[in-house]
């Protein structure tokens, strides 16, 4: 869709037509996983990981597919299509991306095999409480003693939170590093917050948590590389709310052709259709703003503060849009849309999570702001 | 669209195309910087034809007139990105609109629906801007619901062989004082249902019968007119398209139309405006201010981005679906609440109409607001574009 090369395009159609294939909506299911807490199918995350998509931006050469972010947005729109939860972003973009981008060790290879193949799950934790974007907002310090490492700190809303291994972005003697924490290490306690989508998300402590040096994936220097995947991961989440949107939408529209009121079709009535006008050119500005986004990020040369304005253009609008379009969705279904049965709620409370998660609609229009300046002239 | 058989307009300098897009650019800001007089910059309200004349006799020479329209018809032929460049450089610079339905609407009409003849005898004026064009198409009964519309067009044999006489009345015709020709839709069949019965006509405007009357607004400016048709007589030379076919050749007009008031560069405007007056407010660096400015500068950025989707169709020479409505839905109501944002920052100063000195500097406090509030409703009302998307796009019943 960017004018890149032949090959690239018929790439990304395949990943298209194979996703769609795959990702249905399945409002049944949905319910069944989310009693499960951690938002996963295990047989769909393995199917998922057998489609390559795991380590759809992990080299080749490491065992991935090593293709884009571009390829990640296409699976993560149609994800948010059929309302899944399973971490798709969270795993195969914010985590395989900063251990893909850490210089190659034996522990590198193995974490990034184990996302690829599914094998165990792997989570970021780099996030405090602020609801900040920095890479080092999470309150974790490091300190090395001969061949040791000792952690100290908290980080919150770690997805997903059934991670068999926790990467943590800390601070090494004031450094900003990565260090990899299995999930059942002494002094880690793990607590399962609740998310509205019926998953939840992890708040780690770390007391006196003592680990092997080794196990640290990078020493300092963290910051460029967390917030390469940060603004990868919001950017996909600008395209999984796009998709939920979309959906949205479609149940919508059946609906307001479906029922019956005052002897008529509801979606006769102008008043309705104008809302339903809103909601779509809504749809159509967020997949808008995300096409600019990806081309600035296919763009060699772009910088990296022209990517950060482009990711909060799109998750601006996309999470924006995705509260507005919940909420009208809501209001034209009437009681029916409030109620648990019907499928709307499961987009309505996965729209909740996404639009907060990676910076809210405030945060990126606040960040784009402060990137951008409009001058008089 | 047929291939001209006759060459249209002057050469151009080189193949724009082939530039680099930051050339490109550099090339069209230097020329407007250079030669677009400064006193015409960012006009609060639309210009009259006189003063603006000379810059667009310049363009028009230059090879400049119509930089959407191909190469072979005498316009700049360019790509959807080097077409974006040249409107965000003429935005940027502030320069004026003229009355420019010739270039924007006719022009692109007779490529597809015209005869060489058509062609031939209005594409070089449109080119040289000897032709000034208004649009007949409202009518004091016929407003949202165009096609009822009662102006009537009676084919007849007479001595320089068929022509049409028309009578009826239109009104809301922007700048008809300005105008040498108007576009017209007229009812050739009472019989037929109300969209089949139409049919579209050039005329002279000086042509004997044709009445202007001017309207004031509340702005205190007159921008539209009354237009009277008493028995005018338009040669059958002058029909476009089949007869009884207008409304098809009508509704193909409102697409160009509906992209070019879709064009991101009237809210560019009214941020820069919104910004001026935050300066002698001395509230652009309050937070509130801050935040609600991002919030419309991103509803900019993102129509840009739509628009850009919608111009590469064009220029590619896709055919628009009719979701292009959304365009002017969303910039029409986007400029409004840019408008409404700078009123309230002005405070009691958005009570002064017209050039007045602010915080130290003269500015037309309400010149975005008075040009923001009608622009929802002309080029067919945003609620007639809602309509149109919902019955069109998503297919909801209708009653």
């Amino acid at each position: 869709m960017n004018g890149q090369s032949p090959e690239l395009d018929e790439t990304l159609s395949m990943i298209s037509r194979a996703a769609a294939n795959f990702a249905r909506p399945d409002a049944q299911r949905r319910r069944e996983i989310r009693n499960s807490s951690d938002g996963l199918d295990r047989a769909i995350w393995s199917d998922m990981a057998g489609q390559g998509w795991l380590g759809v931006l992990v080299p080749e050469a490491a065992g991935g597919i090593g293709l884009g972010v571009e390829a990640a947005a296409r699976i993560s729109e149609r994800i948010g299509y059929a309302c899944f939860t399973e971490p798709f972003v969270d795993v195969a973009v914010l985590a395989a991306r900063c251990v893909a981008l850490c210089p190659d060790s034996s522990e590198r290879s193995r974490l990034l095999d184990s996302i690829c193949s599914s094998a165990s799950l792997v989570a970021l934790a780099w996030q405090g409480s602020s609801g900040s974007l920095s890479p080092g907002d999470a309150a974790v310090n490091a300190v090395v003693n001969g061949d040791h490492v000792r952690l100290e700190g908290e980080a919150r809303f770690v997805v997903p939170s059934s991670a068999e291994t926790f990467i943590v972005s800390a601070l090494i003697d004031g450094k900003l590093g990565l260090v990899a924490v299995s999930a059942g290490t002494r002094g880690l306690s793990i607590d399962h917050e609740k998310t509205a989508d019926g998953c939840t998300s992890a708040r780690l402590a770390f007391a006196g948590v003592t680990i092997p040096s080794s196990q640290i994936l990078l020493l300092s220097g963290a910051e460029t590389l967390v917030a390469t995947a940060l603004e990868e991961s919001t950017l996909c989440t600008a395209a999984e709310l796009l998709g939920l949107i979309d959906r949205s939408i479609e149940i919508t529209q059946s609906y307001l052709g479906a029922r019956k009121q005052f002897g008529q079709s509801i979606g006769s009535f102008q008043v309705l259709q104008h809302r339903m006008v809103d909601i779509w050119m809504q749809k159509e500005l967020t997949r808008a703003a995300l096409m600019s986004a990806l081309k600035v990020f296919a763009r060699e040369g772009a910088s990296i503060d022209e990517r950060r304005a482009a990711a909060s253009s799109a998750k601006a609008r996309a999470s924006q849009a995705a509260l507005f379009v919940a909420g009208q969705a809501l209001q034209m279904h009437g009681a029916i849309g409030f109620s648990d049965e019907y499928e709307l709620g499961i987009y309505v409370n996965r729209s909740l999570v996404l639009a907060a998660r990676y910076g809210n609609a405030a945060l990126h229009r606040r960040r784009y702001g402060d990137l951008v300046h409009v001058t008089e002239r | 669209m047929n291939t001209p058989v006759e060459k249209f307009g002057v050469d151009q300098e080189q193949d724009w195309n082939a530039l680099s897009d930051d050339d490109f650019r550099e090339v069209v800001r230097s020329d407007f910087e250079a030669h677009y007089p400064k006193a015409l910059r960012y006009s609060p309200h639309r210009l009259r034809w006189a003063p603006l004349k000379p810059w667009y006799k310049r363009m028009a020479a230059k090879g400049w007139i119509a930089p959407a329209w191909p190469l072979e018809y005498g316009g700049m032929g360019l790509s959807a990105s080097k077409l974006l460049i040249f409107l965000e450089e003429q935005e940027r610079w502030g320069i004026a609109r003229y009355p420019d339905h010739g270039v924007l609407m006719i022009g692109p009409l007779l490529m597809r629906y015209g005869t060489d003849e058509q062609r031939r005898r209005f594409l070089p004026p449109i080119l040289n801007c000897d032709i000034i064009w208004c649009q007949g198409y409202s009518e004091p009964e016929a407003g949202s619901d165009l096609a009822s519309l009662r102006t009537r067009a009676v084919l007849a044999q007479g001595g320089d062989g068929d022509h049409f006489v028309v009578n009826g009345q239109k009104t809301w015709t922007t700048l008809a004082q300005d105008a040498t020709h108007i576009f017209l839709l007229v009812r050739t069949n009472a019989e037929a249902k109300p969209q089949a019965g139409i049919s579209f006509l050039l005329a002279d405007i000086n042509t004997p019968g044709i009445r202007i009357r001017p309207i004031r607004d509340i702005a205190g400016r007159e921008e539209f007119c009354e237009v009277f048709l008493d028995d005018v007589v338009v040669p059958r030379a002058n029909l476009v398209g089949e007869i009884d076919q207008g409304w098809t050749v009508a509704k193909s007009l409102l697409g160009f139309e509906r992209v070019s008031l879709g064009s991101p560069k009237f809210c560019e405007y009214g941020l820069q405006m919104l910004l001026k007056i935050a300066r002698l407010s001395r509230l652009s660096e309050d937070p509130v201010f801050r935040e609600r400015f991002t919030t419309l500068q991103l509803d900019v950025v993102n129509l840009a981005d739509v628009y850009s989707i919608f111009a590469g169709r064009l220029v590619r020479g896709e055919t628009l679906g009719a979701d292009v409505s959304m365009l002017k839905i969303w910039s029409t109501e986007t400029f409004q609440r840019i408008a409404d944002l700078g009123i309230e920052t002005a405070g009691v100063a958005a009570g002064l109409v017209g050039d007045v000195e602010f915080g130290g500097e003269e500015v037309n406090i309400l010149g975005s607001w008075y040009k923001a509030r009608p622009a929802t409703v002309y080029g067919g009302s945003n609620e007639i574009q809602r309509n149109i998307i919902a019955r069109n796009v998503l297919n909801l019943p209708s009653r």
